[in-house]
């Protein structure tokens, strides 16, 4: 194979040369080139090397089914590894490598591996790391060595500089695939006002009409149709699109590569765009891959898919080589063999059924192509490129019954038929049903539901049968759709020479044997996956007759290229093997995505900061101007601590904690739930949804409430203001609001439909701010007016309304820390300036901010659980709140509450851990009895520990076995990750003022 | 009363973002509290209890789930069978006829979401960025509004005029949205404009 570029013709830009290059060196490449034209037109014949044997490897076709020709392009943080040179436009600055190949790809150390390949057969890796050697030892071992030695392309660790777009798009009509059948429809839909949106993944349209002759009548048909196309606007046209994915309720996946043509993305724009196309309508015009025909060393740079040879002559002026050997059994080669002659080449056309038809012969013998029937190629010759080809007479199976003869040649074209692209057709309905007449797989019905398939998609062998069946799906769809056809005549339907397409008399002859049915030399199935025939056929031996066992063993169609050359060949001998017919032995299913996608393209912005929305209370700015160490909350941004000087959290969360039982803190607590309960029967609703009972609540209270979910365990807990006769303002935990809501709408919409009552989130409606310190109500009143807030005329549970700084707010009297506390609810776009007024009256009282750490400490000094201890396993009991729950009234959960595994006296409940010694316990650190060995499950588990500013002591919260009957007792509290082991002493969890003293001052 | 402060204060800078192209930016984004908004639900005959009151406004009825009705100055959004969002641009007072207890819940949510416009030639495509939402004019004409996802925030979008989108959008999540709107903006170009 020496490849050159040919003097006139090709539809490149002569006069625009362009910086190309592989694996350094300069190549010929013009603007309208692919990497793998350049590369042909350079002469570079070793491209690639195999995935196991480290073979030779050059460009095998001319489109997305390239099994070889897999590279590098750019480097540094824009390296993309297993491009297809053949799909690669090429553009100035354009740099390549080669991969999976050292030093060179000239010169493999790694083809070593092809001296041992009688050891490396299918199965290899199953029968080798399993059995002798004990579990997976050996093969952990020999991993790292095999998966460098065997593999693809390189990854880039480093982050991509690039972004991804992602749109969502709506049409009447889809369709995919731009040539001759595609643009008829979208041209036939266009015209009649659909809206359409065709979809090529070229950069050009036309599909194979752009493999045909320069300025032929095809161009002009060609032309004609895109003028057509372009005149309406209500037809969207996407190149350098790939339809991947056909999916349930006409969803398509599609990606656009909107940079990839160029050295990096331009103006802003993204490199790729992600579609996700909703349509009422497709017309599938995937076009059709040509099939190989397998013999000995069929993997040699210089063999070729004959139609391949053709597009590189027509389309890009390169000959791929200057004496060609056609191999094939279908009558679709003879437009090659012609059109190359006439390029120029010296071409033999080796035809496998025993005669040639007349016409053809005439035509051919005119062109100057030599023509031998009832023969095929057995093997190519050559180390490192075609030099020549042997050549056999066979049987009608594709068995020798002669000698070789040498034929010399530096390029085989090969074409075993065609397959028809029904990649996407197959992931909506399934299996394809194998077409005796083209000896291909095709859709079972050209028709299904909303998807009509066209063109070579359905075997439509001639020019003028693809746009006819075009025009027609497209007028089925037309139909659906309610529109009428346009009476414009679309334009005359160019004759084409030799136009016979590849059905009528093909011989199905799958790979040349010799007279033992021995390939000669490596006969390759599944080029790119190094499976060859002889692997299936060891396949068939060991048992594994399936297709997808066969698949799964001999792994033939699972390389990048999903088989696209290869899946047929593999079922044909599989058939052959088993006395089956293809349709007997059956196909597998596609699944998406056609062709790769950059997981980059799917997740388009969607990642880093923006993985998930965050949710910023209205007093963030001010946090964050302040020092504040912000930490996550469920998707709540909140302080952890306010660090002052060099402290660290601990330091932080300490002084914090201490300022708040001393003086006065203010902690922003906007995140918690909040849920606007409102109806004649609020109260009613609150009484089957919370534990406790909240008929009695009056106007102006507010009640400490604890939540089931339906199974018994506890799901939240919070408060609840009576704001009106019908209208409550319930708080819940800042992780549970959207349960607690959801679980509300869901019971008012299904099983309490008697009830009035509507339930509403306002958590972004009202901040709030919790105030607490034994100079609370000091700060308060000197801030607040218009309310009294006095102990006796404000105790607790009680709330008042009033204004601090000119804004109305409302006042909960609540504590969390234990300590006198308020919580201030604002409209959220005062907050900021409440907050600030707060802030300044509270100087006088050295009111301080404090975070979720230090509100941490506080709450576990006083017992109160929180998350780690509202986790879904535990109970009302467990918890120390079963005084709650009313017997009076049935509400949610409590049927199942009473199940005897949760009323069994042995289970875990709450205890508070004084520990022994300066370190603090770990959470999740499990408890085992003194002197009992610290083994299995435990006796329970830490939920939450801090250092406690009050006790000058680590304290814990602890979930123990029958904790509230060990009182007093010594236990072990050992964390086995962190090798962490302690002692402590079970105690009351309320450490601090168990009286409640401080918070009824 | 001091002034509503918006969501986006901290990140909103005016000026010219992302692509430049000879025509101009793609879109123009604004933001700007919503400071009427008032949710009347109710129960049963939601219609005939709510009717009256809404005709006092100039309301006609309570509305259908896709198309916005507007009656000075203020808008009237179908949210769910038993359900309306009236918004307006300042603080409402709510006719005697809304404020039946035992039929209607009144729920003054004027400070829970902010108003993000888009607006421009390539407003409709910046959108089908945001929203799984077929926003083709055939689809979703002027003055129809849909209730769907932004980043998996529950979002309100409305279509004022051929060009201008408007988003009801949760202010605590506001921040979020509005980054993901500028990072799907980008490659048009935007202008950020400061008053909407």
């Amino acid at each position: 194979m020496s490849g050159f570029r040919l003097s006139t013709g090709g539809r490149i830009d002569r006069n625009t040369l362009l910086n190309v290059r592989f694996d350094g060196r300069r190549l010929k490449a013009h603007a309208g080139d692919t990497l793998a034209s350049a590369l042909m037109a350079s002469g570079e014949n070793i491209v690639a090397r195999g995935f196991k044997y480290h073979r030779a490897r050059g460009i095998y076709s001319a489109g997305a089914e390239e099994p070889n020709a897999y590279v590098h392009l750019r480097n540094e943080s824009r390296l993309e590894p297993n491009a297809r040179a053949t799909t690669v436009e090429a553009f100035d600055g354009l740099i390549s490598t080669s991969q999976n190949s050292w030093p060179d790809v000239r010169l493999d150390v790694g083809a070593v591996t092809g001296y041992i390949s009688p050891f490396l057969s299918v199965g290899f890796y199953y029968k080798t790391f399993i059995g002798p050697f004990s579990g997976t030892r050996f093969w952990m071992f020999c991993e790292g060595f095999i998966r460098k030695a065997a593999g693809m392309g390189r990854g880039m660790k480093v982050d991509d500089p690039d972004s991804y777009d992602k749109v969502n798009a709506f049409c009447d009509l889809l369709v995919v695939g731009a040539g001759a059948a595609g643009l008829s429809a979208a041209l036939t839909a266009g015209r009649a006002g659909a809206d359409v949106i065709l979809v090529e993944q070229d950069f050009e349209l036309g599909g194979s009409l752009l493999s045909q002759p320069q300025r032929g009548e095809t161009d002009d048909w060609l032309e004609k149709v895109k003028a057509g196309l372009k005149d309406l606007p209500n037809v969207r046209i996407l190149t350098r699109t790939t339809a991947f994915g056909a999916y349930d309720e006409d969803v398509y996946g599609l990606i656009e590569h909107v940079s990839d043509h160029l050295q990096s993305p331009q103006n802003h724009q993204p490199r790729q765009r992600f579609w996700l196309v909703r349509t009422k309508q497709a017309v599938l015009a995937t076009g059709a891959i040509e099939r190989p025909l397998v013999f000995g060393n069929n993997d040699l740079p210089g063999v070729m898919l004959a139609a391949s040879i053709q597009t590189y002559a027509n389309r890009f002026g390169v000959l791929a080589g200057q004496r060609i050997v056609v191999s094939t059994n279908n009558n679709s080669s003879c437009q090659v063999a012609v059109q190359l002659a006439q390029a120029g080449a010296d071409v033999t056309l080796v035809d496998a059924r025993p005669h040639v038809c007349e016409v053809l012969a005439e035509t051919l013998a005119k062109a100057g192509v030599a023509v031998l029937s009832g023969k095929a190629v057995i093997c190519a010759k050559g180390r490192r490129k075609v030099v020549a080809a042997m050549i056999v007479p066979i049987d009608s199976c594709g068995k020798a019954t002669g000698l070789a003869k040498r034929l010399d040649c530096d390029v085989i074209g090969v074409s075993g038929g065609w397959s028809p692209v029904v990649h996407l057709w197959s992931q909506r309905f399934g299996k394809p049903r194998f077409d005796e007449a083209s000896a291909s797989f095709v859709p079972d019905i050209r028709g299904r539901e909303t998807v009509q398939c066209a063109g070579r998609m359905v075997a439509a062998q001639s020019l003028e049968d693809r746009i006819n069946s075009g025009k027609s799906t497209a007028k089925s769809t037309l139909k659906a759709l309610e529109l009428k056809p346009s009476r414009k005549l679309h334009p005359k339907t160019p004759d084409t020479v030799l136009d016979t397409g590849w059905a009528k008399d093909i011989g199905t002859i799958w790979a040349i044997r010799d007279a033992n049915d021995k390939t000669m030399g490596k006969a390759f199935v599944d080029i790119q996956h190094d499976v060859k025939v002889t692997d299936i056929d060891q396949a068939y031996r060991e048992g594994y007759v399936s297709v997808e066992h066969l698949k799964r063993y001999t792994t033939a169609g699972m390389a990048p290229d999903q088989g696209k050359t290869s899946n047929i060949i593999a079922l044909a001998r599989m058939a052959e093997l088993s006395g089956k017919t293809i349709p007997k032995t059956g196909t597998t299913t596609f699944r998406p995505p056609y062709t790769p996608v950059a997981i980059g393209a799917l997740v388009g912005h969607v990642h880093g900061h923006h993985f998930a929305a965050t949710r910023y209370s209205p007093v963030h700015d001010w946090h964050v101007e302040n020092g504040a160490v912000m930490t996550e909350a469920g998707a709540w941004m909140r302080p952890w601590h306010y660090p002052e000087g060099e402290e660290v959290l601990r330091d932080a969360y300490i002084r914090e904690a201490t300022h708040v039982r001393a003086h006065v803190g203010i902690i922003d607590v906007s995140t918690l739930g909040k849920i606007a309960v409102q109806g004649p029967d609020a109260a009613e609703f609150l009484n089957r949804i919370y534990v406790n009972g909240w008929k009695t609540l009056q106007v102006g209270q507010l009640r400490y409430g604890v939540m089931l979910r339906e199974d018994g365990f506890v799901m939240d807990d919070g408060a609840t203001a009576r704001l009106g006769d019908f209208d409550y303002f319930m708080s819940t935990t800042t992780a549970n609001a959207a349960k607690v809501l959801a679980m509300s709408e869901h019971l008012l919409q299904t099983a309490w439909r008697d009830l009035k009552v509507h339930v509403t989130s306002i958590t972004d409606q009202w901040a709030a701010f919790a105030i607490a310190g034994p100079k609370a109500r000091d700060l308060l009143q000197l801030a607040l007016s218009g309310a009294e807030i006095s102990g006796e005329q404000m105790p607790n549970n009680h709330f008042v309304t009033g204004e601090i700084a000119d804004t109305e707010v409302r006042l909960h009297r609540m504590s969390y820390s234990g300590e006198l506390a308020y919580e201030v609810y604002v409209p959220s776009g005062f907050a900021r300036h409440v907050w600030t007024a707060l802030i300044k009256a509270g100087e006088a009282f050295d009111l301080r901010p404090y975070g979720t750490e230090a509100m941490g400490a506080l709450r576990i000094e006083k017992g109160h659980v929180a998350g780690p201890e509202i986790e879904g396993r535990t109970t009302l009991k467990d918890l120390g709140l079963e005084g709650f729950a009313s017997s009076k009234k049935p509400f949610v959960g409590s049927v199942l509450k009473g199940r005897p595994v949760l009323a069994d006296p042995a289970r875990e409940t709450l205890v508070g851990l004084m520990i022994t010694g300066e370190q603090g316990a770990l959470p999740g650190s499990l408890i085992y009895s003194t002197n009992r060995p610290m083994q299995g499950h435990g006796e329970g588990w830490v939920s939450s520990t801090t250092w406690s500013p009050a006790l000058g002591k680590n304290i814990a919260l602890a979930l123990v076995r029958k904790g509230k009957f060990r009182m007093g007792e010594d236990v072990q509290v050992v964390n086995h990750l962190e090798n962490q082991s302690l002692t402590a002493q079970i105690v009351s969890p309320h450490f601090f003022d168990p009286e409640g003293a401080r918070q009824n001052a | 009363m001091p002034d509503v402060l918006s969501p986006l204060a901290a990140i909103k800078q005016p000026g010219h973002f992302g692509a430049q192209f000879e025509a101009g930016p793609g879109v123009t984004l604004s933001e700007a509290p919503v400071l009427g908004l008032a949710q009347i639900a109710g129960w049963g005959d939601f219609d005939a209890a709510v009717s009256p009151g809404l005709n006092t406004f100039g309301f006609c009825d309570a509305g259908d789930f896709r198309i916005c009705r507007n009656a000075n100055d203020m808008r009237l959004y179908r949210i769910s069978p038993d359900r309306i969002l009236i918004a307006a641009m300042s603080p409402i007072t709510l006719p005697e006829g809304l404020q039946n207890e035992t039929s209607l819940a009144v729920l003054d949510l004027g400070h829970a979401r902010t108003r993000i416009a888009v607006e421009g030639p390539a407003a409709e495509d910046v959108m089908a960025r945001l929203a799984p939402i077929d926003f083709r004019k055939a689809a979703m004409p002027v003055e129809n509004f849909v209730q769907t996802g932004i980043h998996h925030v529950g979002v309100l979008i409305h279509l004022t005029s051929a060009s201008r989108f408007e988003i009801l959008v949760p202010v605590a999540w506001a921040r979020s949205i509005w980054e993901i709107i500028c990072l799907n903006a980008v490659p048009f170009g935007y202008d950020v404009k400061v008053a909407a």
